[in-house]
């Protein structure tokens, strides 16, 4: 019988696009071929676009377009009815099956240590593969065709069990290279990471080549479909390296492959059903999910880029904070430091300028002389105060103030106080007068650093009042006592209230008129706080007096 | 290792692995081709009937070349 006549009576149906023909046995199977092929390249494809210069993605797009080659070839033998088309796809699917292997290996070396196997191991690996190359296209790569009972197969050479045979050396390279780069690894993630990695690669080349190996050795090609399922078994893998452990250096990765896991879905449905109604719902769906999925994929990009800056930008804060933190704590030693030199020789020159002051009185010095000495002593007694403050404050900040614990009457103090500076209001044409209840107030705290609070305070007010009336009022309530200063000066301004108590900080007025520190009112306020006190100031405005209150806790 | 042993490492591997995967390249192009010529040139398609002339690599006839 002809051979012609033996085609023609086998009446195989014909193909179209080389893939789609009635002659597939098992068409769900069959096509379902395509769902591996798509979804294949684009996870392929969108990590390589998303990270071009990363080389495990570069490896990984290499290896899938080889798998997508092979599954093409591999969808042609089972629709085609041409000898040639057969005997051509069955060659190249038997070059391209061990080289999937190669790329594999070269996949594992990239993953783990993200270089290319050595010089060494590719040029093994070339060897293996040159019989291959080499003696395919000859009869020992296919024999034949094989018209028995009309199957539509190539009869196979020698040369495949070689490609078997090197798939397994190649598969054993893999397994071998993942657990000692697993066992070498010294983080507990990254062994997990590897673990998956070659446990997931692995499992998709046993399924590729198990099917492959049993179909041919049983001549039964229906098992060779098996082999297909591998990749999408390997894909999940990826995804969860993916997702878990941020593999492979591309972002919001999972959103994307959930949006193009659906095109494909839907689009392999739309290109293989072809049922009227169905495939113009097929379709609509599509258009939609195509425009939902670019916005989705948008906006979750845009999320990522937001949480990165912000990452880095509190990143950026946290180290200026604890830069800040040093300079501060460096800053109040060197404080602490420099008035503990300064306080020294200040004191030294107080009482030097006290013993010159005697002699010259002694002596009867002239008027201008006295004076001049007189302001002398003023002006160091102002810079002892003020070294005073800034020791204080510095202790403060460090931590180091310990306060007295004694007993002392509150009234009595703020009584005496405002005695003492009576003379000076008056040399100065103000009244000072004191009101309230005369009640003795006994609390429990630092009589000497409340004092410097209260002396602070009427200090204050009668050096800022050119005329009228300075009050303090001292009034009793439950558990505590009420001390105000109220004066008739220059006020405080509602924009300087909030500030006032603040480091070096003086009210515009205060700093118009009179010399100081701004350190004063801080240093009251921090006292006042230390005793569980209140201090609060009010003004109704520049020209309208104002007035300072102190909250005590009492027994 | 320091920096510039590294780069060092790197960019001696990517040249080497260049060269290996220009072969690779050239060896797929080549077997790929003679398949080609072998099926679609010269036809050398050798058809069996029975199992017995596969097991003996004895052929029916081949469709194209004689």
């Amino acid at each position: 019988m002809e051979i012609n006549q033996i085609l023609q009576a086998c009446d195989w149906a014909g193909s179209s696009f080389l893939i789609f023909s009635q002659n597939v046995f098992s068409p769900l199977i069959y096509y379902s071929h395509l769902l591996p092929l798509v979804v294949s390249l684009i996870i392929a494809g969108v990590l390589y676009f998303g990270n071009r210069k990363y080389l495990p993605n570069k490896v990984f797009f290499v290896m899938v377009a080889l798998f997508s080659v092979w599954i093409f070839g591999d969808l042609v033998l089972w629709a085609t009815p041409s000898p040639e088309q057969t005997t051509f796809f069955w060659s190249v699917v038997n070059i391209i099956e061990p080289l999937v292997y190669v790329a594999a290996i070269y996949f594992i070396y990239a993953f783990t240590r993200e270089r290319l196997p050595s010089q060494w191991a590719q040029g093994l690996l070339f060897v293996l593969m040159l019989p291959i190359f080499i003696l395919t296209p000859t009869h020992y790569g296919i024999l034949g065709f094989n018209l028995t009972n009309c199957d539509r197969e190539a009869v196979e050479g020698i040369m495949v069990y070689y490609g078997y045979a090197i798939e397994v050396l190649m598969a054993l390279w893999i397994l071998g290279y993942g657990f000692w780069e697993r066992h070498r690894a010294k983080d507990i993630i990254e062994k997990r990471k590897i673990l998956l990695f070659t446990v997931g690669l692995a499992l998709f080349l046993l399924s590729f080549a198990l099917g492959n190996v049993l179909g041919s050795l049983l001549s039964d090609w229906t098992i060779g479909q098996i082999g297909l399922f591998g990749l999408p078994v390997f894909a999940l893998f990826l995804s969860v390296l993916l997702v878990r452990y941020q593999a492979f250096h591309t972002k919001s990765f999972s959103a994307q492959i959930l949006v193009l896991m659906l095109w494909a879905l839907i689009g392999s449905i739309f290109f293989v059903q072809n049922l009227g109604l169905i495939h113009s719902i097929t379709g609509i769906t599509l258009g939609v999910m195509i425009i939902f999925g670019v916005l989705l994929i948008r906006s979750v990009q845009h999320e990522i880029e937001q949480r990165e800056t912000l990452t880095v930008l509190k990143d950026k804060l946290e180290a200026a904070n604890v830069q800040l933190k040093v300079l501060d704590a460096s800053k109040n030693e060197f404080l602490s430091f420099a008035t503990h030199q300064l306080r020294s020789p200040l004191t030294s020159i107080k009482w030097g300028l006290g013993a010159v002051g005697d002699t010259l009185i002694d002596r009867h010095a002239d008027a201008e002389t006295r004076t001049m000495v007189d302001h002398l002593a003023v002006t160091t007694d102002d810079l002892i105060s003020t070294v005073n403050d800034l020791l204080d404050i510095s202790k403060i900040e460090q931590g180091g103030l310990v306060l007295k614990n004694e007993e002392f009457d509150l009234y009595d103090m703020t009584a005496r106080i405002v005695e003492e500076f009576k003379i000076t209001a008056q040399k100065k044409g103000l009244k000072l007068v004191m009101t309230g209840d005369v009640v003795p107030q006994i609390m429990v705290g630092d009589a000497t650093k409340l004092r410097q609070v209260f002396v602070n305070l009427i200090d204050n007010a009668i050096k800022y009042t050119k005329e009228g009336t300075v009050t303090v009022s001292f009034t009793q309530e439950a558990h505590r006592a009420r001390m105000a200063v109220a004066d008739t000066g220059p006020g405080i301004a509602p924009e300087e209230l909030d500030q006032l108590f603040d480091k070096f900080i003086r009210g515009a007025a205060g700093k118009a008129s009179q010399a100081g520190s701004g350190l004063g009112l801080y240093l009251a306020r921090k006292i006042v706080e230390m005793h569980k006190g209140h201090m609060s100031v009010a003004s109704e405005g520049l020209g309208k007096g104002s007035a300072f209150t102190v909250v005590l806790p009492v027994a | 290792m320091n920096d510039g042993e590294k780069i060092n490492l790197v960019d001696h591997t990517d040249q080497g692995s260049n060269i290996i995967t220009m072969f690779f390249l050239i060896a797929l192009i080549f077997s790929i081709g003679a398949v080609h010529y072998r099926v679609y040139v010269k036809h050398t398609i050798n058809f069996f009937l029975t199992e017995e002339e596969i097991n003996h690599a004895q052929p029916l006839g081949s469709l194209y070349g004689n």
